[in-house]
């Protein structure tokens, strides 16, 4: 499988009036063609700046300091606002956290979706609105609703309109940030299902951000881990969940109370995710960490090679028992 | 051990809606044991907040009973109310909207203390010191005594809504979704922190949640809420293993397991929740349920059908 995009050592701040804040720390990731990768990480990771940075939807006081963002053998960072006006929605779209508040409430659901397919595509506004009628249909909403208001729709089948407006153009690469996170898991359920039907017809490459680790094991291909800006260790789904090569993974995985397993106790990682207003040396999860040496403060950390396709940035021998502590 | 702290029977509360009658708890019944945890799950608009609410009181009820240690509190009058509220406290889901933004962590946690009488609010060192006494037990670091709530993160003013509703040493606790607007690391430790002070302190709780994954880990007993009603009651072993309610092996199926080698038989819901306003007599899954038959529009009872083990549903013969 072919990148089909390659982020390389980006860097985002916001300056505030008293601060900088360090989004996002050289941060590089590829998406292979078709592939589903799931990007984990708590409130405040740089989950969302991440995407946003990729839609170049990144509004002041933030700011894309460095780096590159790599579509299509193109620097998406140094385009005109026309050209990304182009991709944007056409080769690359986004579906936000929450449908409540993505949608316009003024607007019919039908000459919203109608409206993507006008600015990409050159037809009238009834061969859109037909267009959307068809995607309604295929996100499992009777096309008879296509003159209704979103307020109108319950909170899942909101959450399919976002996504048909999304795919309405059939796009190469699909960013959804939380999609299901507003949603009842029944519901949720359901848009999953949905969007691993919608995968496996079109084709998409996806960028699925979430907090849960077990959405992640149940739609993706691979996985980044993200903390404080940067990423920590990347792999496939064996390697993160199985073969854990960083102790800040171990502790996500060591905190969800799960289903099929009986722990009495649960091992959360103490304390809190780094202020992003302050520098430091090092490892960034440090801290918090409870194998952490000295050498883990001091230095600039590279991502090490555990096995093929899993790096990570930890620098010491899986001094943890890895995936075990799941076993 | 199990000396009953709460007996709910047939507690019904409706509120009136210009649309008509909204069954928001609908007939439901249930005991919990001192000492205990009882879970109770559903999705959004099930009903289960506002059965916490209600066995507190913080609504009146439109029927039915709440018996706390034997006595129906559903008679109470005011100053009853009042004297009960030290005993009974509630946990709030979200910590950024049910603190006071203009009342410092130690005001927050003083002011139950000071409303029930337990200290005369010029009583500064006695306050002081209770005061450091909650924070220490909720592991609050005693600098932020004098913080705001929008100075601090959601797990450390998760630990002041605990610390607030434990500072009468109440004895039964209903936590309504308290770690859902946390952080998973967060989250492990708002759980591990509730688990030592129910050890600790002897309490009961009531946990409201719609995360099974998460009730499964701290009740002894879990009771499946849909639509206002009770669909399934049973301890967390025997309902994870042998889930008998439609309703409930749905639920169970819908949760993603973080473990990439276990794949669940998914069995899809169609549609959504319905209204809860003038339901029709019957099973109120019916219209989801991919097994419903006519049968399912006659009214459905609880039935026993292991020790402990009772479900709601026409379908399940023997």
């Amino acid at each position: 499988m072919e990148d089909i995009l390659n982020i390389n050592d980006l860097v985002v701040r916001y300056h505030t009036e008293t601060d900088t804040v360090n989004a996002l720390n050289n941060i590089s990731l590829t998406l292979k063609e078709g592939e589903t990768l799931g990007l984990v990480g708590e409130t405040g990771a740089g989950k969302t700046t991440l995407a946003k940075s990729i839609m170049q939807l990144i509004a002041f006081p933030g700011k894309i300091e460095s780096g590159s963002i790599e579509y299509d053998g193109r620097n998406l960072l140094e385009l005109p606002i026309e050209e990304i006006q182009k991709i944007r929605g056409n080769d690359i779209s986004m579906i936000f956290q929450d449908p409540m508040s993505s949608l316009n409430p003024v607007i019919t659901v039908g000459d919203q979706i109608a409206e993507v397919i006008e600015t990409h595509d050159k037809c009238t506004h009834q061969e859109a609105l037909e267009k959307a009628k068809k995607m309604l249909e295929m996100v499992g909403i009777a096309p008879e609703r296509y003159k209704d208001y979103p307020h109108q729709f319950s909170g899942g089948m909101k959450q399919r309109v976002v996504i048909s407006i999304a795919l309405a153009c059939n796009p190469k690469i699909l960013i959804a940030d939380e999609p299901t996170t507003a949603l009842d898991v029944t519901i949720q359920a359901q848009v999953l299902e949905m969007m691993r039907d919608l995968r496996q017809k079109y084709n998409t490459a996806t960028i699925l951000i979430t907090h849960d680790l077990g959405i992640v094991a149940q739609m993706c291909d691979r996985v980044a881990i993200i903390y404080a800006g940067e990423i920590i260790e990347t792999g496939n789904l064996q390697d993160i969940y199985k073969h854990t090569a960083h102790p800040y993974t171990e502790g996500l995985l060591g905190s969800i109370p799960q289903i099929n397993k009986d722990v009495k106790r649960l091992t959360p990682i103490e304390g809190l995710m780094p202020d992003p207003t302050k520098t430091y040396e090092g490892c960034a999860f440090a801290e918090r960490c409870k194998y952490a040496t000295d050498a883990c403060r001091s230095g600039e950390l590279e991502f090490r090679c555990v096995s093929e396709g899993h790096y990570t940035k930890c620098i010491l021998d899986a001094p943890f028992k890895g995936g075990e502590i799941n076993e | 051990m199990s000396e009953p702290i709460i007996e709910v029977k047939n507690l019904k509360k409706y509120f009136s809606t210009p649309a008509g009658m909204l069954q928001a708890v609908d007939d439901v019944s249930f005991t919990i044991n001192k000492g205990e945890t009882l879970g109770v799950v559903g999705e959004s608009g099930c009903g289960k907040s506002t059965l916490g609410r209600t066995i507190l009181r913080l609504h009146d009820s439109t029927s039915g009973q709440i018996l706390f240690h034997g006595d129906d509190i559903t008679k109470y009058n005011k100053s009853q109310l009042k004297a009960l509220r030290s005993k009974m406290q509630i946990i709030f889901q979200d910590p950024y909207a049910s603190l006071n933004p203009r009342a410092t962590v130690s005001q927050a946690i003083a002011e139950p203390l000071i409303i029930q009488g337990v200290l005369k609010r010029n009583d500064k060192a006695a306050i002081e010191k209770r005061v450091e006494e909650m924070m220490d037990l909720v592991g609050l670091a005693r600098r932020f005594k004098n913080s705001y709530p929008h100075e601090l993160d959601g797990g450390r003013r998760q630990r002041i809504g605990i610390a607030r509703a434990l500072a009468l040493n109440p004895e039964f606790i209903v936590c309504d979704e308290p770690v859902s607007a946390l952080d998973v690391s967060i989250q492990a430790q708002i759980l591990n922190l509730m688990q030592d002070l129910q050890e600790q302190l002897g309490l009961t709780y009531m946990f409201i949640t719609h995360d099974l994954s998460v009730v499964k880990h701290l009740s002894e007993r879990i009771v499946v809420m849909y639509l206002g009603q009770i669909v399934e009651e049973a301890s967390p072993e025997e309902l994870f293993e042998n889930p008998t309610h439609p309703y409930t092996k749905a639920l169970l199926s819908a949760i993603p397991v973080p473990d990439p080698d276990v794949r669940m038989e998914r069995i899809m819901l169609k549609g959504e929740i319905t209204s809860p306003i003038n339901m029709q007599p019957g099973c109120r899954f019916a219209k989801r349920c991919p097994y419903a038959t006519e049968e399912c529009l006659k009214p459905v009872v609880a039935r026993e059908i292991k020790p402990g083990h009772s479900v709601s549903c026409l379908m399940i013969n023997n």
